[in-house]
């Protein structure tokens, strides 16, 4: 199982969002890291074929991010998304499902067991409306993992979340990361230190940092302030 | 030589050439062919221990979605087609240009149904699906105008039975209208951003609305029979221009870019 990005990039009018970034990815956690406008959404969106790259290539086990094969192994957490009015979280995940080419009758006993494993069960009925924070983007995660995805992108999945869903979310992640690629963006150096068996750091649209948590070497957050010039208040 | 015998060589010579063709441009030996075979394997073995299988079919998908479209589209295109019929068989002009004056919000309802991904912020998760946005799309340009083509077919062999030939102004009374709010609604969604375009579509609609109420308030004769064959080449050229709206909007879909 492997994930190949081949010089991928993508520029604006007078931006280069994702600089000719290149990385081969196989099954575990992968933490993307960094600041806020470094091209990490940017390169989500291009792995999950919702962008098309200026140039490169993206491929899952052979299978070109633009084929609808892809697409089917494929789970995604965006970084905000929405709902239509009046779905309850139950309509969502079906609905999910029937986009995702899963009939009714499996599509309701996986909804089921994932509304289990993300907490909402006994809210499923209620209006997604109605829901707080951190309960939608539960239900956002549930719906990522619908259809039993090989290659999970989760872009900033622990927004909103509150400490003891933080923790369930994680052992969650690094249960699937132990048979899938789960890649997981975030600002949040935590996030990537518990979990993450390979750390990404992408700066102004590079990865300026490929390696696990014995070649960092230190304290990850203090690395990580290093790499983008900053200065811990601790010291 | 007689003229067999060069035939003869020729087809020697052919022969040869495709020999050392085939020689030349023999497919290479499949490399690492057990591994590839494996990984399939592995790949059918997950796919079925998880009950995944290619189970739901397009037909099956296309179906689905006609729970999630709004049913007060399918409500106002049998109130207008209604309407249509009234007037047709009463032979009353003055329900068909009212007529006129609604069918735009037909279209608006029928565009803004279509754009609804975007609306409500599902699009990302909708392009990252297996039936991905452009498919979702299509299936509800298709729902909507398969509902309104079937209320047309009921609606016109009834006036074509009654014997009036007002069925083809009727016709022009409700699709003129029809297709300039549709097209200018499909192409305001595709050219506007940021939460305006429904806004804009619902003037475009209001102004065709209106263009036609007021052709009506100063009975401007413009649904005459000797202007009708420019009132139906009008229906033509707005079919096509809504068509590539059409099929310019399920190419977007393809891709979106956000601004930085």
């Amino acid at each position: 199982m492997e994930l190949v990005i081949d010089r991928l990039t993508k520029q604006y009018q007078n931006k280069i969002a994702v600089d000719r970034i290149s990385l081969n990815l196989g099954a575990g956690v992968h933490g993307l890291l960094g600041a806020n406008g470094a091209g990490k959404t940017t390169l989500m969106r291009m792995a999950c074929g919702i962008l098309k790259p200026t140039c490169g290539s993206v491929m899952f086990d052979g299978i070109d991010v633009a084929d609808e094969r892809y697409r089917d192994g494929l789970g995604y957490l965006p970084q905000d998304f929405g709902y239509y009015p009046n779905f309850t979280g139950w309509d969502f995940l079906l609905y999910m499902c029937a986009l995702k080419g899963i009939d009714k009758k499996r599509a309701e006993k996986r909804a089921r067991e994932l509304l289990e494993i993300v907490g909402l069960e006994g809210m499923e009925k209620k209006k997604i409306r109605t829901y707080s924070g951190g309960m939608k983007q539960r239900l956002g995660i549930a719906q990522a993992l619908l259809n039993y995805p090989r290659l999970i992108i989760l872009d900033e999945p622990t927004a909103g979340l509150d400490p003891k869903e933080r923790v369930r979310f994680r052992n969650l992640i690094a249960k699937l990361g132990k048979e899938n690629i789960v890649i997981l963006s975030t600002h949040i150096v935590s996030d990537v230190e518990h979990i993450a068996d390979r750390i990404l750091m992408m700066k102004d649209g590079q990865i300026i940092f490929n390696g696990n948590k014995e070649d960092v070497g230190k304290d990850l957050e203090e690395f990580y302030l290093e790499q983008f010039g900053e200065v811990s208040e601790h010291e | 030589m007689t003229a067999d015998g060069q035939h003869v060589r020729r087809d020697f010579v052919n022969k040869k050439i495709i020999e050392g063709l085939k020689e030349l441009y023999a497919a290479p030996k499949p490399q690492r062919k057990d591994a590839f075979l494996r990984k399939l394997a592995a790949k059918e073995s997950w796919r079925n221990s998880n009950g995944i299988t290619d189970s739901l079919s397009y037909g099956k998908f296309l179906t689905g979605q006609l729970k999630y479209m709004r049913k007060y589209n399918f409500l106002i295109s049998l109130v207008l087609f209604g309407i249509a019929l009234a007037g047709t068989g009463s032979m009353n002009r003055d329900i068909l240009w009212v007529l006129s004056a609604f069918v735009p919000f037909l279209a608006l309802s029928a565009v803004l149904e279509g754009r609804k991904s975007t609306r409500f912020g599902m699009e990302e998760l909708e392009l990252a699906s297996k039936f991905s946005m452009k498919s979702v799309l299509m299936a509800r340009l298709m729902i909507l105008g398969i509902s309104d083509a079937l209320l047309l077919g009921v609606v016109l062999p009834v006036m074509l039975m009654s014997g009036k030939k007002e069925v083809l102004y009727t016709g022009v009374y409700i699709l003129l209208p029809y297709l300039m709010a549709a097209f200018w609604g499909l192409y305001l969604t595709r050219k506007v951003r940021g939460g305006e375009e429904e806004t804009l579509c619902f003037l475009a609609a209001a102004l065709v609305s209106l263009g036609f109420l007021v052709m009506r308030i100063l009975d401007v004769r413009f649904f005459e029979a000797a202007y009708y064959w420019n009132w139906a080449a009008a229906v033509v050229v707005l079919t096509a221009l809504t068509g590539r709206e059409c099929m310019r909007l399920l190419k977007e879909t393809e891709e979106y870019s956000w601004n930085l």
